[in-house]
């Protein structure tokens, strides 16, 4: 781990400390245990889907389609239980979906070479289609009990798709940090051109990057899905550019090679803590959405300064 | 002297500004505007609102404040709010389509703990997990007919849900003016355009518009066609109307911009004032267009009360009045003949 690292990750834990602090000043009712669990189950989907995308980020490329992969792999599940599955079979169903998708964009990318960018944008629409055609803009609800407890139950004090998601989050991390597919991808991003005449099956990591972006996104659904009780078409509109924002945040560069699973940990859980606390606060939503773009710019800003005082330029 | 003199033009001034604050007074206490009135009657309905407790607070989510309709509505809600005393916090969803983060709002709201919540929810059941923890706080909840509230009894949640908007009603008395204006020359044949299939709010209209026109013995509904809401469709599927049927002569449409639409296309057409169209929700564009004759009818009903009248309904309830059933809010027929009795409708 490098100087720059160790010292924007402490940024961000200072800066999240320093929101925390702020909003509690402001409001009597930040600083509660049900609100701290509110935040963390309102982070929980952010932080599942960011870890994703933290990954296919750090190969240098990007999934835009992760918003409709959570609509469809939810509509997937939902159907699935709807009609007899079990609620184990039915999440893995959707997770596997979900996976399914990724594997789409990774051969776009991957094997025919065209850009992230240009793939997932265009798988976004296809499978954000689909959602809309399979259910006719309906809702599906009315879910098995035991599968909306993933959403709303709790594990001793913690909020399951809390635990869930500090689950992904640690799995993510290990991988990247002590397994042979960590480094390769981090060599693929680096440098593809050298980690291939390496021997790193370049391909195939690009490949397994997106699957596994699709099934985070899946595993995303599975908690709103859980949560509304309701699978729907319309769901995870934006989110890509939200998991974005956390990675980026996070410290991930867009230029590959490096990821920061810790990184993005912090960012969703801003970003989570200060729609929190602008809501507990009451400011304006014209002028949450506002804050909230002053507030990623300066973190990305501040992260640029302390990157530049390493270089020449 | 020069005191005097400086004195004279200000008197004289204020002895006008009198006089026109009782002409003024006067010509309004002459003229009661129908949104006055019908709002009054709402509020008739639910009957004598007891006096809130000192430092009463209510939190409001609304779907968004990205148009103007909500914006109507939370000024409603906030002059009900300054009107008994109480606060009232105000929140909305970044986009008409943000269901989880609706969510997130309101449970932050409940943790805020509100005397009472008011929600109007994005679809049946995005928020049926933050009644379920208002009720556990013993919050007040209200809410619309849209929650599934057989869904939110079963997780817990008993929210008061109001049915405020009449839809059926609109598309009603919009339809029974066209009928009875063209039954005076001999009735004829009319058309409906009803919104999204299968949205509630487009049924209703559409089902009262039916019945609107059926009214009428002479009247021939010759076709019942989806506008989705939209100008450009509405307006193709008029023009597609008026080449089926060129004797048509009238439509009833499920709002003002799908009517505003099919005046384009009947002047396309080359049938300008040949056919009677009426709309719905009497925005300021058909305000215009009635005054001037072209649009025949539109029904107004008023965001603004509906604010007004979930807040009445939160402060009685919270002390434990019963809420009648089918509280509403009442909908107008604006025509040429009380459109200048419009003028203040918000």
């Amino acid at each position: 781990m490098t100087q720059i690292d160790r010292f924007q990750r402490f940024g961000l834990t200072v800066f999240l400390l320093l929101l925390g602090i702020f909003f509690s000043l402001m409001s009597p009712y930040f600083l509660t245990w049900e609100n701290f669990t509110n935040i963390l189950v309102q982070s929980a989907v952010l932080i599942i889907a960011g870890t994703g995308m933290t990954l296919v980020i750090a190969t240098a490329g990007i999934d835009l389609s992760i918003g409709s992969i959570l609509a469809l792999s939810g509509i997937v599940m939902a159907a699935a239980m709807k009609s007899g599955f079990g609620v184990p079979a039915g999440a893995v169903l959707g997770i596997l979906s979900g996976a399914l998708m990724g594997l789409f964009n990774g051969i776009g990318t991957a094997t025919f070479g065209i850009s992230p960018f240009i793939v997932t944008l265009g798988t976004a629409g296809i499978y954000r289609a689909l959602s809309l055609i399979l259910t006719d803009a309906r809702p599906i609800y009315g879910l098995p009990m035991a599968f909306r407890s993933i959403g709303t139950g709790r594990l001793g004090p913690l909020p399951l798709s809390a635990v869930l998601a500090f689950t992904v989050v640690c799995l993510a991390y290990l991988m990247i940090s002590s397994t042979r597919f960590g480094i390769n991808l981090r060599a693929a991003g680096d440098n593809p051109e050298g980690a291939f005449r390496m021997g790193i099956p370049v391909r195939r990591v690009l490949v397994c990057v997106y699957m596994l972006s699709g099934a985070t996104a899946a595993l995303a659904s599975v908690v709103v899905t859980a949560r509304l009780n309701t699978a729907e078409a319309i769901a995870g509109l934006g989110l890509e550019l939200e998991a974005i924002a956390a990675v980026v945040m996070g410290g991930t560069s867009f230029f590959g090679g490096e990821a920061s699973i810790r990184g993005t940990f912090l960012g969703a859980l801003i970003i989570g803590t200060l729609a929190n606390g602008l809501t507990i606060i009451n400011v304006p939503s014209y002028y949450q959405q506002l804050v909230i773009g002053i507030v990623f710019i300066l973190a990305v800003l501040a992260d640029r300064m302390k990157r530049r005082e390493n270089k020449t330029f | 002297m020069n005191m005097k003199l400086a004195l004279k033009p200000v008197i004289s001034f204020l002895a006008m500004a009198m006089v026109l604050g009782i002409a003024i007074s006067g010509a309004a206490e002459v003229q009661t505007t129908l949104f006055e009135k019908s709002r009054s009657e709402s509020f008739a309905m639910l009957g004598d609102v007891p006096k809130p407790k000192s430092g009463f607070r209510m939190g409001v989510v609304l779907i968004t404040l990205s148009n103007p309709y909500w914006v109507s509505m939370k000024n409603g809600y906030e002059n009900a709010a300054k009107e008994f005393g109480i606060t009232i916090d105000i929140q909305a969803a970044p986009q008409e389509n943000s269901t989880t983060a609706q969510l997130n709002i309101l449970e932050n709201m409940v943790a805020k703990g509100y005397d009472a919540i008011a929600a109007h929810t994005i679809t049946a059941h995005n928020l049926i997990p933050g009644f379920v923890k208002a009720e556990k706080k013993g919050i007040t909840t209200v809410t619309d007919w849209r929650v599934d509230m057989k869904a939110a009894q079963e997780a817990g949640a008993n929210p008061i849900t109001l049915g405020l908007v009449e839809y059926y009603v609109q598309g009603k008395i919009g339809a029974q003016y066209i009928a009875q204006k063209l039954a005076k020359n001999g009735g004829g044949k009319v058309a409906i355009i009803e919104g999204l299939p299968g949205a509630p709010q487009s049924e209703g209209r559409r089902n009262g518009a039916k019945e609107g026109f059926q009214t009428e013995s002479s009247i021939e509904i010759v076709s019942v066609q989806p506008g989705n809401w939209e100008r450009q469709k509405a307006f193709d599927v008029t023009s597609n109307l008026l080449q089926a049927h060129p004797d048509l002569k009238g439509i009833m449409c499920a709002n003002d911009i799908m009517a505003l639409a099919a005046l384009e296309a009947i002047d396309a057409g080359g049938k300008t004032g040949q056919i009677l169209v009426g709309g719905i929700d009497l925005i300021g564009q058909a305000k215009e267009a009635i005054a001037s004759g072209r649009l025949a009818c539109s029904v107004a009903f008023s965001p603004f009360v509906i604010g007004e009248i979930v807040t009445r309904t939160a402060i009685a309830a919270s002390q434990g009045k019963a809420i009648p059933e089918n509280l509403r809010v009442l909908s107008v027929l604006a025509s040429k003949d009380n459109i200048h009795l419009l003028e203040d409708w918000k």
